[in-house]
């Protein structure tokens, strides 16, 4: 099998940002490796990616806006296993029974570890988002 | 030479041992745990940076004699995703007096750190840290320590 390309890598980002965002037609579920990890808001630990992809079906369900600023993707190659790390800032209104709420995530940092399946498809096995500063979190006004 | 595959015991020692040096102020040991290339998000960047940086600092912030560090670990989940490849992610306390240049020292504690390390094996079989990423489950109270 072809050795894995930075550039293969980028784009598998790219691919996880636009379903998070809502704006791709890709099952969520395809991007992760079944053993997956994932690291993100406010867990204490880390959990199985088939939770946090339930949860975030649903928050997608609900978003009505999104829009995403990724930093440079620095990308390390190891076998079949690449780390892509980065910078991120997400905004993202969600429409909820109580109101619309627009949640920014300014200084986001995310480290993804892909691993190639037995499909040659690369996969999520591990994903930390933080943040280094609060993530801001505000109701929107009604019309 | 053929190397057996990495065991999760053999990183979960690893991590033991790169605590153990950070906390023991061992700044050798604690160096010699990163690849020269590695990366790290500590708790509080903005962006990622060398390990190279980040062991400077932290060598002159929280191994001086008047900086202190400890951690206590949670369970360190392992997933081994190559013949040289390991994730490592788990939750611990951290909590350090940090010495800044200017004499003056700061407290920080934080119950819910979440680490992710990422391990290779080198070509000399030894396991080091290509990447690692650290936050906090809850901002981090920062105190000034009265002199």
């Amino acid at each position: 099998m072809e050795r894995i390309s930075p550039e293969q890598v980028r784009s598998q980002v790219q691919k996880f940002w636009q379903s998070l965002s809502g704006k791709s037609n890709e099952s969520f579920d395809d991007l992760y490796s079944p053993d997956a990890t994932v690291i993100t808001g406010k867990a204490r630990r880390a959990e199985r990616a088939q939770l946090a992809v339930a949860r975030r079906k649903r928050e997608i369900a609900q978003t009505s806006e999104a829009s995403v600023e990724l930093g440079p993707i620095d990308v390390e190659v190891v076998g079949d296993v690449a780390i892509a790390s980065y910078t991120y800032d997400f905004m993202r209104v969600r429409k909820r029974a109580d109101g619309a709420v627009r949640r920014h995530t300014p200084q986001g940092r995310a480290t993804h570890v892909f691993q190639r399946d037995a499909e040659g498809r690369l996969r999520i096995a591990h994903e930390h988002l933080s943040s280094a500063a609060p993530t801001g979190v505000q109701p929107m006004e009604k019309d | 030479m053929k190397l057996d595959r990495i065991s999760a015991e053999q990183v979960r020692e690893k991590v033991q041992r790169f605590w153990h040096a950070f906390s023991g102020k061992a700044r050798t040991e604690f160096e010699a745990m990163y690849l020269p290339s590695a990366t790290v998000f500590a708790v509080d960047g903005r962006r990622s940076e060398v390990a190279r940086l980040t062991v400077v600092r932290r060598a002159r912030e929280l191994m001086s004699q008047s900086s202190s560090v400890r951690a206590r670990l949670g369970s360190i989940e392992v997933q081994v995703l190559g013949p040289d490849v390991a994730v490592t992610s788990y939750p611990l306390h951290f909590s350090t007096v940090r010495s800044m240049p200017n004499g003056r020292r700061y407290r920080s504690d934080i119950p819910y750190l979440r680490a992710t390390h990422i391990f290779v094996r080198d070509a000399e079989g030894q396991l080091r840290i290509i990447h690692e990423h650290l936050s906090s489950a809850e901002p981090v109270n920062v105190q000034e320590v009265p002199q």
